[in-house]
């Protein structure tokens, strides 16, 4: 064994040495280049990249010729049968070419990294080789083994070489079709899995090879061909399914590199969850070469998971790929379709919006559903499906002529575009355009009334999916039928009761409809007209300035106004499940004010003796209760307006590191822990179980 | 019967080689057909036959080069293919026009083959090169072609071999080398007992050095028996008949000559008894012994003669 390796050393001696020239000539040609065109490497990625393609590509060059020629030289030759008589077994002549070549090659890619590591830092600037250490030892492995593979099939060095390539190219292109049709394997990294599936390939092509070598030498070159394939896609095909099958065994626990989880969302019905799921973060640490500076987003990969809360297993993982993982993704209520909204590059008119059909796979639209009327996907507005799952509500924003918005009166403002909603079926078709304006509008305060406000900034579905309600900046709030655009005017606001400093008005971003949809909850800030764009914080005047009064409006679907209520602090609204209760919370300034309507009255009751306590989450729970986590306590408001405590003494006292993600069907609240970071869970509030839910 | 029942017979201790209808096929061409063959430890085994007859292929078989269709064999009581390593270890083998890697000296080939045994005897190797006046020191590239089958079978005996197995390996030898060879190699394993399975094409030469030959025609071995066995039996008869009638030829005999006065032939079965059989008045009956080549010639001819695959073997004696 030992002079067969001695041997495969002296054989390929002069490969290493070669290895070192390219790198002699490498690192001389780069401080050549550096020395003139120092100004131009603008920061040190531009050096660490350059540099990290350079080792890469010459460490695989390096590698495959190195390898290529370990049998089949000795078959060009004619020297194989004379080394086949040895007394040694063909798996030690296998394994001794296979130890020779690999330390060859490695020392072959030290030759290269190590004068570059070492030298050229001292005469230019730092390099940052480590980072690509990883990516240099996972592909002189792979490249190693399909190299091996091949020499050990082909009789010419050239043939090695040239299907090498080949293979290679074929096997990324396989790992990356593999992770597109099966999911991910091991965690939500893409890259992090083609590594994994990389380095189970490296065995199953040096079996593959070592099962060619052993059985099938010196045979007719189409049975070796023959028993190689067959060997290869044996293994190959083993390993798959060992990772696959190891996968699903322990499909939900299995993920690895889970780093963020975000964006979560429950279905309308609660018993399931909705949320992004992120792998590790792009840079520094193994895929240096494409991500070592934030330029795309902190994380590589980025993956739509539905989980199912009642058996906590992923009712569906979508990958988001390349720019969509910046995307805004909404997944229809039934589970059947998802909706990629890309805002493409800022400024280039990319923006696309993508439906994919769950069950298949299939993307069933692609496109930009208003770009006929010369218009572009709105940014920072969601696009939300009906309860159905039939229509998907599109906010746009308009391309046409921008308004000019002066910021006071009597200026000539910016221009400004102006927001529309489009309704359209998953498969884009039949569109329905909502209030796509004619004619610029121009400001002023006098004309500034809740008429000329008809842009629309909020909207909600009627739980039952049967209509839609618009809201306008001015306080319109209209019901549209679906299907159809025929609209009917719900409430046209706004006059919450409260009178105003001159020159204030009202204005409106947001309704929500009560879970039984008779109520609408319209809330209403009041705002000076030069503040059209907020003040630049820090302002001491608008510091010192007491806040502006605020409101809660609810009517009910038909219109009727139920009661007004103005605070100083803008409320948020939470309805009980069942919609018969809705509480109004504020919780600013460590104060917590509450205040509960029970569907009917004619006005909303403060809630008495609010603890003070700085408040971490509200919640409506399944009873119909209101859960106030607190930092140090927990309370619950009954529909009454009382505050108790929990019965369960566990409850008392959620803990610090987690955050209240809501609640779902069967009552538990669902959580997400910071320690460990982004583990979900569900504490069941009536006993204080926790259940690890994800991942 | 497996090779394991093979090696259970008590009197395989004598045999070098044993092989039980060995077969290999590429393809649709047989190489192998149902050799079975058997090489005496201490012999000199001369397996004769054509090009193409399939003699690489069942040295190639012993040494587990290629794996047979079917059959069995030991080789030195080791099993040749499930033991093929422990068997190897015993075996030398040069082949023709052997390949070696043209980078080494010879010195560098001899210690990187004392690598590959457990024990080495650089004596033996010197006492080939020496003769012929190859340096060690010489790289494999600078020798001739000649010498470079020299250092093959000096390197092939470094550790003492028990079997040495000779594929053509005397061919392309000069005169001289090979007197040296069969000197220093041959001669010496056989005073130690040692045994040399030999093919090639110089039947002169391996009728001067064997004393068991085989005779494979299209992958069949038809002929195996020592050699004084072989000239013992295979003869030439000449009947001389000046205006008598036709002598009966006996039906196996081959390459029958027939003229007005005389009638010759070739058998394989030589007894007395054949002898008198033939005699009868105004007939003149004469033996006449053959050498090894015309021995191999009558009996290979109606084998290659014979269209399509080997034709069962007309004649086959025991060892």
């Amino acid at each position: 064994m030992r002079s067969l390796i001695a041997k495969e050393f002296r054989q390929n001696h002069l490969l290493v040495w070669l290895g070192f020239l390219m790198s002699a000539m490498i690192a001389a040609l780069y401080y050549a280049w550096m020395r003139t065109h120092v100004e131009t490497v603008r920061d040190q990625r531009d050096l660490d990249e350059f540099c990290g393609i350079i080792l890469l590509l010459t460490t695989g060059v390096v590698v495959l010729v190195s390898t290529a020629g370990l049998f089949s030289i000795e078959t060009t030759r004619g020297t194989l049968p004379f080394l086949l008589g040895l007394p040694v077994s063909r798996a030690r002549i296998w394994l001794a070419k296979g130890l020779a070549g690999l330390a060859i090659a490695i020392s072959s890619a030290l030759l290269l990294i190590v004068p570059i590591a070492i030298v050229l830092p001292q005469v230019v600037r730092e390099i940052h080789i480590w980072l690509y250490l990883p990516d240099i030892v996972v592909g002189v492995l792979l490249l190693f083994s399909v190299a091996f593979f091949c020499t050990t099939v082909f009789q010419r060095p050239i043939s090695v070489l040239l299907v090498t390539v080949i293979m290679l190219a074929v096997v990324l292109i396989g790992e990356t079709a593999f992770l597109s049709s099966a999911g991910p394997i091991l965690g939500y990294d893409d890259l992090f899995d083609a590594t994994l599936i990389s380095l189970f390939l490296v065995p199953a092509f040096l079996l593959a090879s070592l099962f060619t070598f052993s059985r099938g030498e010196l045979l007719a070159t189409r049975r070796k061909w023959g028993l190689a394939v067959f060997g290869l896609l044996a293994l190959i095909a083993f390993v798959l399914l060992a990772i696959t099958g190891a996968t699903r065994w322990a499909y939900r626990y299995s993920r690895a590199g889970v780093r963020g989880v975000d964006a979560t969302s429950f279905p309308p019905h609660g018993a399931a969850l909705q949320f992004s799921a992120y792998g590790s973060p792009a840079p520094f640490q193994r895929d240096a070469a494409r991500g070592w500076v934030k330029e795309e987003g902190p994380y590589r990969s980025r993956h739509t998971v539905m989980l199912d809360l009642k058996t906590a297993r992923e009712l569906m993982v979508f990958p988001l790929r390349g720019w969509n993982r910046q995307a805004d993704v909404a997944v229809s209520p039934d589970g059947r379709h998802l909706v990629e909204k890309n805002p493409g590059w800022f400024g280039m008119n990319s923006e696309r919006m993508a439906i994919w059909d769950l069950r298949s796979r299939r993307r069933i639209y692609d496109g930009m559903p208003a770009r006929s009327r010369n218009a572009v996907l709105g940014r920072g507005s969601e696009t939300s499906w009906s309860p159905s799952g039939d229509w998907l509500v599109v906010p746009i924003l308009s391309l046409g002529a921008p308004v000019q918005v002066p910021d006071r009166p009597g200026q000539m403002g910016r221009p400004r575009q102006r927001y529309g909603l489009l309704l359209m079926r998953p498969d884009g078709s039949r569109h329905v355009e909502l209030d796509l304006w004619e004619e610029p509008e121009v400001f002023s305060p006098g004309q500034w009334s809740k008429d000329k406000q008809r842009w629309i900034v909020g909207w909600a579905w009627a739980p039952d999916g049967s209509a839609l309600y618009t809201l306008t900046g001015g306080g319109l709030v209209s019901r549209v039928a679906v299907p159809g655009r025929e609209t009917e005017k719900v409430w046209s606001g706004p006059a919450p009761g409260v009178v105003l400093p001159a020159g204030y008005l009202w204005r409106f971003s947001r309704l929500s409809v009560s879970p039984d949809g008779r109520w609408l909850e319209i809330p209403a800030h009041a705002s000076p007209p030069y503040r059209e764009s907020p003040a630049v914080s820090g302002d001491a005047e608008q510091l010192a300035a007491p806040p502006l009064p605020e409101a809660a409006i609810v009517v009910s679907a038909g219109g009727s106004r139920a009661f007004t209520i103005a605070a100083r602090q803008f409320p948020s609204a939470i309805w009980s499940p069942d919609g018969r209760v809705l509480y109004l919370v504020d919780t600013t300034d460590n104060k917590l004010v509450i205040y509960c309507w029970r569907a009917g009255d004619d006005k909303a009751v403060p809630v008495a003796a609010p603890p003070k306590t700085p408040v971490v989450k509200v919640e409506a729970l399944r009873s119909g209760s209101l859960l106030i986590w607190g930092n140090d306590r927990t309370y619950l408001v009954d529909e009454q307006g009382r505050f108790t405590v929990p019965r369960n003494e566990q409850m008392r006292s959620l803990p610090e590191d987690h955050e209240l993600i809501g609640v779902d069907d069967q009552g538990r609240l669902i959580l997400r822990s910071f320690k460990p970071s982004n583990q979900l869970s569900a504490c069941d509030f009536s006993t204080g179980k926790f259940a690890k839910l994800y991942p | 019967m497996s090779a394991d029942a093979i090696t259970t017979e008590s009197h395989l201790g004598d045999y070098a080689v044993v092989t039980h209808t060995l077969t290999r096929r590429f393809g649709r061409k047989l190489a192998l057909d149902s050799v079975s063959a058997r090489v005496s430890v201490g012999s000199i085994y001369g397996l004769m036959g054509p090009n193409g007859a399939g003699k690489t292929t069942f040295i190639r078989c012993l040494l587990n080069l290629i794996n047979p269709t079917s059959g069995s064999g030991t080789v030195l009581g080791h099993d040749m293919v499930r033991d093929s390593v422990a068997a190897r270890r015993k075996i030398g083998h040069v082949a023709a026009l052997q390949p070696l890697w043209e980078w080494m000296t010879v010195r560098e080939l001899a210690n990187f083959m004392a690598g590959c045994y457990p024990r080495w005897n650089q004596d033996a190797v010197k006492a080939v090169l020496s003769p012929v006046g190859i340096d060690p020191n010489d790289k494999i590239q600078e020798l001739s072609r000649g010498q470079r089958t020299l250092a093959a079978l000096a390197v092939a005996i470094g550790h003492q071999p028990e079997l040495l197995l000779l594929d053509e390996a005397l061919t392309g030898l000069d005169p001289i080398s090979r007197r040296e060879v069969l000197r220093n190699v041959i001669d010496v394993m056989h005073a130690e007992n040692r045994t040399v399975l030999i093919t090639g094409q110089d039947i002169a030469d391996m009728e001067r050095i064997c004393d068991h030959v085989g005779f494979l025609i299209k992958g069949r071995l038809f002929w195996e028996s020592t050699l004084d066995d072989l000239k013992a039996r295979v003869k030439r008869i000449r009947i001389e008949h000046p205006g008598g009638p036709q002598p009966q030829v006996p039906a196996n005999a081959l390459r029958v000559e027939r003229a007005a006065r005389e009638t010759e032939f070739t058998v394989t079965d030589f007894t007395r008894d054949l002898v008198e059989s033939l005699a009868a008045p105004g007939r003149r009956v004469e033996m006449l012994d053959l050498s090894l080549e015309d021995i191999f010639v009558d009996l290979a001819q109606p084998q290659l003669a014979a269209a399509g695959p080997a034709p069962d073997a007309p004649v086959k004696v025991p060892a």
